[in-house]
């Protein structure tokens, strides 16, 4: 119970304002008289009063740091400089952009630009993953569907005209050389019954006849077995072991005009070399038949050498207004090789009603066989649309 | 010597007020500007000073007029000029001081050489008093620095504008962006505090 009723209690945080209000001269006439009666009451708000305006008159007697010298010029020269950029063209003009605002429009505006090239950019459609073109293009406007074909790849991505299967290839392989192996392995004999007969004047006996297998059999090993289309997968043997078995048999077809023949030793010596060729000749066959062995190494370099060598690839473009590439896409790609030398060739191709050209003129001059080939065996299909016109534009390209 | 003699001059230029210095600087004439700065960079370096010390207040005074200048087109004239550059030089103080004492707490020994920069004007001794009087106001000075520092962020900037920048409620307002009764609690609580951690 407060022994003056007539003066009011405060708490310590409306005391502390109202001091602090006091202090600073914020208080109305009514304020400040009815905290000087709490005050005049209570002597511990009179010394908390005394306490704050010592803390107040301290803080305000605090030393401050003197200002650098000339601080005003130096801000005013690195304002100078910040504004003779591109800030202050702006500002002539009554623009204050924002900091930051113009690099990022100029950022945006290169942003778009780099998207509106790739995103316009015509992408090759590869038949094999995409064979049809999903996109409409607007009527009126060019169109162009785009396909290319790599040699390597194309007998995989070829539904419509699959090519030999590479076991297929290596068994159609295995027959050529096997048939390439007897035609050879008849040639050595009679190339091993001219040696021995040329030499049988020099060697005696069974000496003679183990020379001239010796000698016939690195020459078929260097030959094993040379195919005969040239085209084939497995590799041609290499010049010079060619060379080596032409100049031996070459050699000994002169030195049977000259020298006499003993008919013993030229029977045994062909049996000895019909023994002992086909074990020469027979492992390089198993190897390819089986197709879990490499080559011989001569044919191994020959076959790294094509795969390294840059393959000719075809390219299709269908071009001309929108009617006719809508109406007519590519179906079936080509199976023939394209040729070594660069070809592209503008056709006017008129088509039946299933897609097969009819005719297929050249705008340009003449034109290799392969392409004129491959013109003609090219099938189309319709896009479902109604098909107005049966004549398409094509673009060959063989590179 | 010349050149002293004009920056000298310059300095103490005629002040052609707020208006008429933005005026001209939006109408494209540098030199409203050039009085701006003027008029009140000591103002600015003074606050900048007392918040993150003398060693980077030039940098924050400079930070301070660059802001003024980008976006003096923007000053709508609601509050006065002095505030607006109180409140753009308290941001680009506390984004500093904010900056550097995360630095600090990586770098502890850092943290020292901030109670260093008050030292030498806390140790400036008044001719007229006794050694004992001037050890014992610098005592005083110390303590009163030490707990100002300790004071949360916004007593604090509260109390320094008012009581060491002498700005009136209004003002203080103005710059804190907060209303006037605020500004009356937060500087009666932060009194209070620094009163009782002197005690």
């Amino acid at each position: 119970v407060s022994a003056r009723p007539d003066v009011p209690r405060l708490s310590g945080e409306d005391l502390d304002l109202l001091i602090s209000r006091s202090l600073d001269g914020d208080l109305s006439a009514e304020e400040e008289s009815r905290l000087q009666q709490v005050l005049a009451a209570d002597p511990a708000a009179a010394r908390r009063r005394d306490d704050l305006a010592g803390v107040v008159a301290s803080l305000k007697a605090l030393p401050t740091h003197e200002p650098p010298f000339a601080i005003a010029t130096r801000v005013n020269v690195q304002v100078a400089d910040r504004a003779k950029g591109l800030g202050s063209t702006w500002h002539r003009f009554g623009l204050y952009p924002a900091p930051g605002l113009v690099a990022l429009a100029l950022a945006l505006v290169v942003a778009l630009g780099l998207a509106s090239v790739f995103l316009n950019k015509p992408r090759p459609l590869d038949v094999a993953t995409a064979p049809v073109q999903e996109k409409k293009p607007e009527p009126g406007s060019p169109v162009e569907v785009f396909f290319q074909s790599n040699a390597k790849d194309a007998p995989a991505s070829q539904p419509a005209a699959p090519a030999p299967e590479p076991k297929a290839r290596i068994a159609e392989n295995q027959v050529r050389r096997e048939m390439d192996a007897e035609s050879a392995q008849g040639r050595l004999s009679k190339d091993a019954d001219r040696m021995a007969d040329t030499r049988a004047g020099e060697a005696v006996g069974g000496k003679a006849g183990v020379g001239a297998v010796a000698e016939m059999g690195r020459a078929d090993t260097l030959e094993p077995a040379r195919p005969a289309n040239p085209v084939a997968e497995a590799p041609a043997a290499p010049p010079p072991a060619v060379a080596d078995a032409s100049s031996v048999s070459s050699g000994l077809l002169k030195e049977e005009e000259s020298e006499s023949v003993s008919k013993q030793d030229v029977k045994n010596k062909s049996a000895k070399i019909a023994l002992q060729a086909p074990a020469v000749t027979g492992t390089p066959r198993d190897e390819i038949a089986a197709g879990t062995s490499a080559p011989a190494p001569p044919a191994r370099r020959a076959m790294e050498l094509r795969a390294s060598a840059p393959k000719p690839r075809w390219s299709i473009s269908i071009v001309g207004p929108a009617q006719i590439g809508a109406s007519w896409r590519l179906k079936k790609t080509p199976t023939t090789a394209p040729p070594e030398k660069p070809v592209q060739v503008l056709y006017r191709l008129t088509l039946d009603r299933s897609g097969r050209v009819v005719s297929a003129r050249p705008q340009a001059g003449p034109v290799p066989a392969e392409v004129q080939e491959l013109v003609l065996g090219l099938l189309f299909e319709s896009s479902g649309e109604a098909v107005e016109s049966r004549e398409v534009e094509v673009e060959i390209t063989a590179k | 010597m010349s050149v002293v003699a004009t920056v000298y001059a310059s300095e103490r230029s005629e002040w052609p007020g707020d208006e008429r210095a933005i005026t001209r600087f939006l109408a494209g004439d540098p030199s409203g500007f050039e009085d701006i700065v003027r008029h009140y960079s000591n103002m600015v370096f003074s606050l900048a000073a007392r918040l993150v010390g003398p060693a980077e207040a030039e940098d924050v005074v400079q930070e301070t007029f660059l802001r003024a200048w980008r976006g003096l087109e923007k000053f709508r004239g609601e509050s006065s000029l002095k505030t607006w550059l109180y409140a753009i030089a308290l941001n680009r103080a506390r984004a500093r001081h904010g900056t550097l004492s995360r630095l600090r707490g990586l770098f502890a020994a850092a943290s020292e050489g901030r109670e260093d920069l008050f030292a030498a004007l806390d140790e400036a001794s008044d001719p007229g008093a006794s050694p004992e009087e001037n050890a014992l106001l610098c005592e005083q000075r110390r303590r009163l620095r030490a707990a100002m520092a300790n004071l949360p962020e916004d007593f604090r900037a509260t109390v320094i504008l008012r009581d060491l920048e002498g700005l009136s409620y209004e003002e203080v307002a103005a710059v804190l962006s907060v209303p006037v009764g605020t500004v009356r609690s937060r500087l009666a609580r932060g009194r209070a505090l620094l009163k009782e951690t002197l005690s």
